[in-house]
């Protein structure tokens, strides 16, 4: 159990988060796991409002949706591939996992299937607005048991 | 071996999670409620019991509508069974506002505008403009600018901000810029969402806000606008804000980078791809042209909705487009919309509410003409921002009519009071669906709409009724009692 997990918000690219998990990696002799989970709920939104406000057909909606989530994966493969390359430097081995889906439910079996120790989350900095317009943080935490979980702000 | 615990830890105040499980229920309580108040109150003035039952009504919905109890759809067929049921309206006049001309016309433009797409006409447009002109990246961020402003004029401006998003996102994608952190990145999506919203005020065809203020204007006085007077009342606004849109998202958004040769290429090689205009391009392109034609010199004598129906009968008859195609791209709830607002709109301005409302509520904070229309477009441009376009004509333009009334203006003149600035969102990603799009692209951040947009949304408050006050006149449109 000496791999480290660090799951990386959709869309975000956290550099002081991604330094300290390859860091626990090196000192654990682990690998690093990194995980970018793209939540289909996040563009899902953009198409409803079309629909539900714009009256637009459910073809546009659709369009926008692919897009966006089109535009999720590119960004976090590039993303992904950075990081790669960053830890190869400092000697540690990189598995990058690019899915879409629950995050829980998709952190959980990572979790399992990688035997992770460690799982480095990013807390996503939100503005006091976002924090009211959206639900609190506590709630997007995934519940992940059986290893440690370190939270770091992100930068 | 030990069970996993799997534990979220929830730290809200309880009865914010109380109040959010059951949210949705306990606000149709709460809209009932509301209903069952108003009709039972012994109101001041002198309110018919009719009258009453159609402001329960309105109340009813317009609450529905700014908290979305209900899809906004399903609020307006309520609205439809409420009015018969409770005695203010006989059901055949209910259901045949249904078949209003306002209605018909909102359905012809959006099947027009769903040829725009499905042809492919819309994309070839918007890439021949880029690939033209997008060279530099000032020129580049003004073309999108320009080309949301202009395409909104012929279609409806959610569309348009849904067509032209995945261009903006692959000339983003091919320069390699940064999220969150690009001046450039979210310039071009304010661009984008902003233009889109801005040139859909210019005609009747940028949204269904303005041809649903006519349909409510129509049913109450039998009085209306041409297209032509309609686009000369919104065009020199298009203009300030067009100006003013393109210098805030500068100032704020200083361009940080020195060229767009990536995004040119891109451009370019998309445009290669698209070949030869096809024989649909062409024919939805020339029935497009036509009709507009035919609505600015023929819309009165002809009708506007004819018009509208009439070209989409043709493109069906030149076999340009399958009903299949526009089923995926129309979304019918429309006609349940419009239809269900214009009828409680007739309803609370027959009944004697909307002039009750009226005497109630504006009039006692207003004391002339002009302070009424400073009002009705502040208050439409801050809904505007929290609730649907259209919830907001829905809601002020009945009450409108009564506030004219009573002040010896034009009702007339409420119309674009009411429904241009119900246009201009422009602060919040909620406030209209380009917003939203514009947002979800991961680009943006809140206080990126959050200080331009307030800043846009004032300039174009200050110059709306500027432009009332001095421009509308010209045109016979007074908003003094003349």
């Amino acid at each position: 159990m000496h791999n480290v997990l660090l799951l990386i918000p959709a869309a975000r690219e956290p550099q002081r988060a991604s330094a300290a998990a390859i860091e626990l990696a090196r000192q654990r002799g682990g690998k690093l796991v990194a995980l970018v989970v793209v939540d289909p709920n996040v563009p899902s939104y953009a198409a409803s409002t079309l629909t539900d406000v714009g009256f637009m057909g459910e073809e546009v909606g659709e369009q926008v949706t692919e897009t966006i989530v089109r535009e999720y994966h590119t960004r976090s493969a590039a993303l992904l591939h950075t990081l790669a390359e960053r830890a190869k430097k400092e000697g540690v081995v990189v598995t990058p996992i690019l899915e879409e889906g629950d995050i829980g439910e998709i952190c959980r079996r990572v979790i399992r299937t990688h035997q992770i120790g460690i799982a480095v989350l990013v807390a996503e900095k939100r503005s006091w607005f976002t924090r009211f317009l959206s639900r609190s943080a506590a709630v997007q935490l995934p519940a992940l048991s059986g290893c440690e979980v370190r939270v770091m702000e992100e930068d | 071996m030990a069970p996993e615990y799997e534990v979220v830890i929830d730290r809200r105040p309880l009865w914010v999670i109380l109040l959010g499980r059951g949210q949705q229920t306990a606000i149709v309580i709460a809209g009932a409620l509301l209903y069952w108040v108003i009709v039972s109150l012994r109101l001041p003035g002198d309110l018919t019991p009719q009258g009453q039952k159609a402001l329960g009504a309105f109340a009813l919905c317009v609450f529905y509508w700014v908290l979305n109890a209900l899809p906004l759809m399903v609020t307006s067929l309520l609205a439809i069974i409420m009015l018969p049921l409770t005695g203010v309206m006989q059901s055949s006049q209910a259901y045949a506002l249904f078949g209003n001309e306002a209605v018909f016309f909102i359905l012809g433009a959006f099947i027009l505008a769903a040829c725009l797409m499905k042809s492919g006409l819309s994309t070839r447009i918007a890439l021949s403009i880029l690939h033209r002109f997008g060279h530099t990246p000032r020129r580049l961020l003004l073309s999108i600018f320009l080309l949301n402003v202009v395409m909104a004029f012929f279609m409806s401006e959610h569309a348009v901000a849904a067509m032209n998003f995945p261009i903006v996102v692959e000339i983003v994608s091919v320069l390699g810029l940064p999220r969150q952190r690009s001046n450039y990145a979210r310039a071009l999506f304010l661009a984008m969402a902003w233009g889109s919203s801005i040139g859909g005020i210019a005609t009747l065809l940028g949204g269904a806000r303005a041809p649903l203020a006519l349909g409510i204007l129509r049913e109450a006085t039998g009085a209306s606008y041409s297209f032509l007077e309609w686009t000369l009342l919104a065009l020199p606004l298009v203009l300030v804000l067009l100006v003013g849109g393109y210098q805030i998202i500068l100032r704020f958004f200083p361009i940080e980078i020195d060229t767009v040769q990536a995004a040119d290429s891109a451009l370019n090689e998309r445009w290669m791809k698209l070949g030869r205009a096809s024989f649909q391009e062409w024919a939805v392109g020339l029935v497009m042209v036509a009709t507009f034609v035919a609505w600015l010199i023929g819309g009165e004598e002809f009708g506007l909705a004819n018009i509208a129906i009439a070209a989409v009968v043709l493109l069906f008859v030149l076999r340009v487009v399958t009903w299949r195609d526009i089923e995926r791209y129309v979304n019918w709830g429309v006609l349940l919309m419009y239809g269900g607002a214009i009828a409680l709109g007739a309803a609370i301005n027959k009944s004697g509410a909307a002039a009750w409302l009226a005497h109630m509520t504006i009039s006692q904070w207003a004391s002339s003409g002009v302070l009424v229309v400073l009002l009705t477009s502040l208050v439409s441009i801050l809904l505007t921002e929290a609730m649907s376009h259209s919830a907001v004509v829905a809601l002020l333009m009945p009450v409108s009519i009564g506030v004219a009334r009573e002040f010896g203006l034009d009702p007339r003149v409420m119309a674009p009071v009411v429904a241009l600035p119900a246009g201009l969102a422009f602060t919040l990603p909620i406030g209209t669906p380009a917003n939203a799009i514009a947002f979800s692209s991961g680009y943006l951040r809140i206080r990126d709409l959050l200080v331009p947009g307030a800043l846009l949304e004032l300039l174009a408050w200050v110059a709306f009724n500027l432009l009332a006050s001095w421009y509308w006149p010209l045109l016979g449109v007074h908003i003094r009692p003349h």
